[in-house]
C-alpha cells in the first residue's frame, strides 16, 4: 500500500507534466471540447425553425387566395419572402435557396370554392432540403386545411345547421396528434441533447489514443513504465485518469447546463443517467485503450480514432432509425457505445423513464468498457515494451 | 518553377503513407461506409401499439386499418395504458393509437368523437411516420361515416367528398424526389468528406516537415514554390470532388449532373480555396498528429454550419457570418445546388463570391506566413 501510494504520483506527476507543457493536448481535455459543444448548441439554439421563405403564385388574386397567402406569412415557420408570376421564377427562388419551396393557387380558386366545388392547391417544396421541406410541409397544410375547415363549416351554417353541430358534422373522429416527450418538436431538444455525447466520445478516444500513443512514437515507453513502478496496470491507468476526470466534467457541465439552464429537466431516473455517462466515458476510455494497444502507432489509432467516432452519429440511430438500417450498418451500430449511451440518455432524460429500463444497455456499455480496456491492456503489456513497437509514424 | 515545386510536393505526399492514405484512400473508405446507414433511404413499418379501450366494432375496425396500413406494423394491442408506456420505454414501440372508451357511442349520437394519437417526439423520422400513419387511420375511419351521412343528402359520393374537404392539398417534392435520407445528407457530407481528408493530410504534412525541420521544396520562399504547392494539394480536392460527385452519386443513385460546366468551374476554385486554406491552417501546426485531433473534432459542427440539415436563418447572426471562413460552408451549398438542383452560376453567386473572397484572403495570409517560415525554422533551431 504504502509502495503504492509511493509510486503512482509518479506516474500521475509524469503525466500532468507532459499536459502543462502541451498547450494543445490540454486544451483538448478543457477548453476546445467546451467551445465546439458551445458552437453545436448556438447553432441549434433557436430550437424551431422560424420564418423559413417560400414563395406564393396565385393564379386566383382573390380575396380567398390573398388571405390564403396572409395566413401562410402569419405562420411562425415561414414567411412568403415574394409573390411571383410562373414557375420559373419560383424554382429559380428554390435554387437560390432565398425559397424552399412554392404555393400554386389555380385561377379558379375562389369561384370553385364559392360554387361548393373542390379546389386544389400546389405545394412543391425542396425535398433537397429535407428537414427545412419538413417543418414547411407541416405548416403549409395545417394552414390549408384551417382555410378549409373555415369554408365547410361556413356552407354548413348556411344550410342552416349550427356551429357545434357542423364542427361534429364534419369529422366525426378528430386526431390529437401527440408528439411525446418533445412537444415542439424541437431541434434542442431532439439533436443538440445528442450531439452532446456524439462530440464527447470523439474527443475521449482522441485523447486517450493520444496520450499513450506519444510514448510509443516518442519510444520513452521504459520510463513510462518506470513512473508507474513496471506495473502496466497503473501506468495505463495514470495516462487514462486526466481525460477521465475531465470528460466526466464535461458531461456533468453538459447536463447542467441544459437540464438547469435550458430547462430540459430530467424526467426520468438521475442516478441511472449520470451512471450512464459515467459508463459512456469509461466504455470510450476502453475502446481507445484497444485501439492504440492494437495498432501500437499514433498516426493509425488517431486514424482509427476518426473511422470509428467521426461518423458514429450517423449510425446511432437518432437521426436516422436504427430498423431502417441494412443489417450490416445495423450491426456496426449496435458496437458502438454511443448507439447505446443515446439510448439510455433518451430514456432517461427526457422521456422520464424509470432506472429499470435501461439496464442492458448500461450491461453493454459496461462490458465494452470492461472488455475492450482488459484486451487493450494485455496488447500494450505484450507488445509495447520494445524497440520494434517505438517510433512508427 | 512552379512545375517543379508542384512535382516535389505529389512525391511528398505518395511517399508519405499516412498521408497517402487520408489523401486518397480515406474519400474512398468514407465513400461507402457513410452511406451504408442510409442504403434503405426511407422508414418503413414504425412498430406501433393500439390501445382499444372502447372494444366495439367500430374501434376494431380502426385496429384493423393500423395493421394494414403500409408504413405501420401494429406489435400489440391492449387496453392498458401503462402497457403501451412500458413498450414506448422499452423502444419497441414509436406511436400509440388511443381509443377511448364511448368513441363509438359519442359517434352514433352525433358528438364530436376523439382519438389520440401520440408518437415519441425523440425520434424525428419515426415520430413522423406513426403520426401521419395512425392519423390517416382515423381519418379514413372518420371520412367513411361522414360520407354515409352526406350521402344522404347529397347526390353523389364525388359531390360529398368534395364538401367534405373543399380545398385539397397536393405536395410534390422536387429534386430529390424519392425524398431518400442519404440522397439529402451525404451529397452535403461528401463534400465535407473531401476537405476534412485533405485538411488533416495536409496538417499532418506540414506538421512532420516542422517536426523534421526538413522541406520538400528546395527554393522554399519564392513564389513558384507556394503556387506549385498550391496546386499539388488543389489538385488532390480536384481529383476527390470528381471521385464522389462522378463515381459515388452515380452508384448510389443520388440525384445528380445538374449543371456540369458550373459545376467544373466551382471546382476549381473551391479546390484553390481548399488547398490555400489548408497551407494556411498547415503553417501553423508544429506536430504531425496535431491537425488530426483537431480536425475529428470539427467536423460535426463544420457540417451544421453548412446550412444544409438546419436553416442558417435559424442561426446565431456572428455565426451566419463566421461560416463563411470555412471552404466547406459555400462549398456545401454550391455543389448542392449544382449537382443535385441544377442551379445556374448567377443562382450560386454568392458561394462563388465567397469562394473567391476566401482564396484571396487565404493566399494572401498564406503567402505572408511563408515568407516568414524559414525564419521560424531557424529559431527553432536555435531553441
Amino acid at each position: 500500500m504504502s509502495e503504492t501510494d509511493k509510486e503512482q504520483p509518479a506516474a500521475l506527476a509524469r503525466e500532468w507534466a507532459r499536459l502543462r507543457g502541451d498547450f494543445w493536448d490540454l486544451g483538448m481535455l478543457s477548453w476546445i471540447p467546451v467551445v465546439l459543444c458551445g458552437m453545436l448548441w448556438l447553432i441549434f439554439s433557436a430550437g424551431i425553425a422560424r420564418d423559413l421563405p417560400i414563395v406564393v403564385i396565385d393564379n386566383d388574386n382573390s380575396a380567398l387566395s390573398r388571405q390564403l397567402t396572409r395566413w401562410l406569412d402569419a405562420s411562425p415557420g415561414m414567411s412568403v419572402a415574394a409573390k411571383v408570376a410562373s414557375s420559373d421564377d419560383a424554382l429559380h427562388h428554390i435554387r437560390e435557396r432565398t425559397a424552399f419551396g412554392y404555393l400554386v393557387i389555380p385561377g379558379d380558386f375562389e369561384k370553385q370554392l364559392l360554387g361548393g366545388r373542390q379546389a386544389t392547391v400546389q405545394w412543391l417544396y425542396n425535398a433537397q432540403f429535407s428537414s427545412h421541406a419538413g417543418a414547411l410541409l407541416r405548416d403549409v397544410r395545417t394552414v390549408s386545411t384551417t382555410l378549409s375547415a373555415g369554408i365547410e363549416m361556413t356552407a354548413r351554417s348556411k344550410k342552416g345547421m349550427s356551429t357545434v353541430q357542423a364542427a361534429a358534422q364534419f369529422e366525426p373522429v378528430r386526431t390529437t396528434l401527440n408528439s411525446l416527450y418533445n412537444d415542439n418538436i424541437s431541434y434542442e431538444a431532439f439533436l443538440t441533447l445528442a450531439l452532446m455525447p456524439a462530440m464527447l466520445q470523439i474527443f475521449i478516444v482522441v485523447a486517450v489514443v493520444t496520450s499513450i500513443g506519444r510514448e510509443l512514437r516518442d519510444g520513452t515507453v521504459p520510463q513510462w513504465l518506470a513512473s508507474a513502478n513496471g506495473s502496466w496496470l497503473r501506468a495505463v491507468g495514470a495516462k487514462l485518469l486526466f481525460p477521465l476526470l475531465a470528460y466526466v466534467a464535461l458531461a456533468l457541465l453538459y447536463l447542467l447546463f441544459f437540464s438547469l439552464a435550458r430547462g430540459w429537466a430530467v424526467a426520468g431516473s438521475l442516478p441511472a443517467l449520470l451512471l450512464s455517462m459515467l459508463l459512456l466515458v469509461l466504455a470510450y476510455c476502453g475502446l481507445a485503450t484497444l485501439l492504440i494497444g492494437a495498432t501500437l502507432s499514433l498516426r493509425l489509432a488517431l486514424s482509427g480514432a476518426a473511422f470509428i467516432t467521426a461518423p458514429a452519429f450517423a449510425f446511432a440511430g437518432q437521426a436516422f432509425p436504427l430498423l431502417s438500417m441494412p443489417p450490416l450498418a445495423r450491426a456496426w451500430a449496435e458496437a458502438l457505445p454511443l448507439t447505446h449511451y443515446l439510448q439510455l440518455q433518451t430514456k432517461y432524460w427526457l422521456a422520464g423513464a424509470p432506472w429499470r429500463y435501461g439496464v442492458q444497455e448500461m450491461l453493454i456499455l459496461a462490458g465494452i468498457a470492461i472488455g475492450c480496456g482488459a484486451v487493450g491492456l494485455l496488447l500494450l503489456a505484450r507488445r509495447a515494451n520494445g524497440p520494434d513497437a517505438w517510433g512508427r509514424t | 518553377m512552379i512545375w517543379s515545386a508542384f512535382l516535389a510536393t505529389w512525391r511528398a505526399m505518395l511517399t508519405d503513407k499516412g498521408a497517402l492514405t487520408l489523401l486518397f484512400v480515406g474519400g474512398i473508405i468514407y465513400s461507402f461506409f457513410y452511406p451504408l446507414p442510409y442504403s434503405t433511404e426511407i422508414v418503413q413499418r414504425v412498430p406501433v401499439a393500439v390501445v382499444d379501450q372502447d372494444r366495439s366494432a367500430m374501434s376494431r375496425q380502426m385496429t384493423r386499418f393500423a395493421m394494414a396500413h403500409p408504413s405501420l406494423e401494429v406489435i400489440a394491442v391492449t387496453p392498458d395504458l401503462p402497457v403501451a408506456q412500458d413498450l414506448l420505454w422499452r423502444e419497441q414501440v414509436m406511436g400509440v393509437l388511443i381509443i377511448p372508451d364511448g368513441l363509438q357511442t359519442d359517434v352514433l349520437a352525433g358528438r364530436a368523437a376523439h382519438a389520440q394519437v401520440a408518437g415519441n417526439g425523440l425520434y424525428l423520422m419515426l415520430n413522423k411516420v406513426a403520426l401521419n400513419g395512425l392519423a390517416e387511420v382515423v381519418g379514413t375511419v372518420s371520412a367513411g361515416i361522414e360520407l354515409k351521412r352526406l350521402g344522404a343528402g347529397t347526390p353523389s359520393a364525388i359531390q360529398a367528398n368534395q364538401q367534405r374537404s373543399p380545398i385539397a392539398f397536393d405536395a410534390v417534392p422536387l429534386f430529390n424526389i424519392k425524398e431518400g435520407y442519404g440522397a439529402y445528407v451525404v451529397p452535403g457530407v461528401a463534400t465535407l468528406i473531401v476537405q476534412q481528408t485533405l485538411l488533416i493530410g495536409m496538417t499532418m504534412l506540414f506538421g512532420t516537415w516542422y517536426q523534421r525541420k526538413a522541406f520538400p521544396l528546395a527554393q522554399r520562399r519564392t513564389a513558384g514554390g507556394y503556387f506549385g504547392m498550391l496546386l499539388a494539394f488543389a489538385s488532390v480536392a480536384f481529383l476527390n470532388c470528381c471521385y464522389f460527385f462522378g463515381f459515388v452519386f452515380w452508384f448510389q443513385d443520388y440525384p445528380r449532373g445538374g449543371n456540369f460546366g458550373g459545376m467544373l468551374l466551382l471546382l476549381l476554385l473551391f479546390s484553390l480555396a481548399e488547398a490555400a486554406f489548408g497551407m494556411l491552417l498547415g503553417m501553423l501546426f508544429r506536430t504531425r498528429e496535431r491537425g488530426t485531433q483537431l480536425m475529428i473534432a470539427t467536423s460535426m459542427p463544420v457540417l451544421f454550419l453548412a446550412g444544409l440539415t438546419w436553416p442558417v436563418s435559424s442561426m446565431p447572426v456572428v455565426l451566419q457570418w463566421l461560416r463563411w471562413l470555412l471552404p466547406s460552408t459555400a462549398g456545401i451549398q454550391g455543389f448542392v445546388a449544382l449537382n443535385q438542383m441544377g442551379a445556374s452560376l448567377h443562382e450560386i453567386r454568392h458561394e462563388v463570391a465567397g469562394l473567391l473572397c476566401l482564396l484571396l484572403a487565404c493566399v494572401a495570409l498564406g503567402w505572408w506566413r511563408w515568407r516568414r517560415m524559414e525564419e521560424t525554422l531557424v529559431d527553432l533551431n536555435k531553441a
